[in-house]
């Protein structure tokens, strides 16, 4: 009888992270539609380097600065110097971490178009729930960890390569814009 | 049918390959086909390497690596638009990053690792009273983390540059 209680608690404990996870991973695609509402600009700017460039480009150009930044943290900390560090977390780790952010914003809700049968007709909260949700499952695959760390790599990479694009590859303004 | 006991009547397998790869003149192409119409072992022959062929030009898992690649290349080294010199000059700072990428990751220089002891960085002050010399030891570590963060730099570098020139191409803006 305790066996058998035993068993039901922890499937009920499996349930309630399952569950939790996937709220977790809708509550992400919310976050980015949050991000979005509050920050249109930067939504465009995401929107329109998704647009612009190829996947290819998106990752080639999000995967060399993110191994760039991992030899500098391995560089950082291998020298212990504080100043060191510091100057590499806020030149380096800030700027990417905010590239992922805004790649995030423009990715997740395109994402989430291209799974839904309605496409980019469907509501943005849509949109975003279904791109979170997916990322969120794909992160699944940290089960063999192998393909987590490649999955991982992949979808890191094609945020920052948007986010880089957005803020990078603005068009310089015109006397009038200025 | 085995390819590797072939008698003089077995089909001529080099030339099917070149038909289904498009490389005949196309005077053996029309023969070849004339042959292929009246002989029904080549004709099984035939179906077997186009069989191969087509498998080749529809391979998801082949192509798109290869293309990734190609246009990768072609991005960084548009061998058809530079002038010479520019193109050495890339070829080269390619070379260099992936030299650099090469030594961070590995943590040595095979180089470095042969040259024994590492020099001292020797700082004289023969001003002061009484004189003093500072002695810095270059530790392999260092030199470790010197390649690493140069490396990383580089990439950083790299990939911001790519971006940046990559977009404003598509914009018609300054790449």
């Amino acid at each position: 009888m305790i066996t058998i209680a035993a068993q039901l608690q922890e499937l009920l404990v499996i349930l309630l992270v399952v569950v939790l996870s996937l709220i977790g991973a809708v509550g992400f695609g919310a976050v980015a539609l949050l991000l979005r509402a509050i920050l249109p600009g930067v939504a465009d700017l995401a929107d329109a380097s998704l647009a612009r460039l190829d996947t290819r480009r998106l990752l080639l150009s999000g995967i060399l600065p993110l191994v760039g930044a991992a030899l500098l943290g391995s560089a950082a900390e291998g020298a212990g110097n504080e100043v060191f560090a510091g100057a590499v977390a806020i030149l380096v780790f800030l700027p990417l971490a905010l590239a992922l952010v805004v790649g995030a914003m423009g990715a997740i809700p395109h994402l989430g178009g291209q799974v839904l049968r309605s496409g980019v007709e469907a509501s943005p909260l849509a949109r975003a729930s279904a791109g979170g949700l997916v990322t969120g499952l794909a992160m699944v695959s940290w089960l063999l960890p192998p393909l987590g760390v490649l999955v991982t790599v992949l979808l890191a990479g094609w945020w920052v390569g948007i986010g880089l694009g957005g803020v990078a590859g603005r068009s310089p303004k015109t006397p009038a814009e200025a | 049918m085995d390819r590797t006991d072939r008698t003089p009547a077995d089909p001529p397998w080099e030339a099917l390959e070149a038909l289904a790869a498009g490389e005949l003149p196309p005077e053996d192409e029309k023969r070849l086909r004339e042959q292929l119409a009246v002989e029904p072992g080549w004709q099984q022959a035939w179906r077997e390497v186009s069989n191969v062929e087509s498998l080749l030009r529809a391979e998801p898992l082949l192509a798109l690596p290869l293309s990734f690649v190609r246009d990768a290349m072609a991005a960084v080294v548009p061998l058809e638009r530079e002038k010479p010199w520019r193109v050495f000059a890339r070829v080269a700072a390619a070379v260099l990053v992936f030299c650099a990428s090469w030594f961070a990751f590995s943590g040595q220089t095979p180089a470095l690792a042969d040259a024994g002891p590492r020099p001292e960085l020797v700082v004289e002050m023969p001003e002061l009273a009484p004189p003093v010399t500072v002695k810095f030891a270059r530790s392999e570590e260092t030199t470790t983390n010197i390649l690493r963060a140069g490396g990383g730099l580089l990439l950083v570098v790299a990939g911001v540059v790519l971006a940046r020139r990559w977009n404003r191409a598509a914009v018609g803006g300054t790449a």
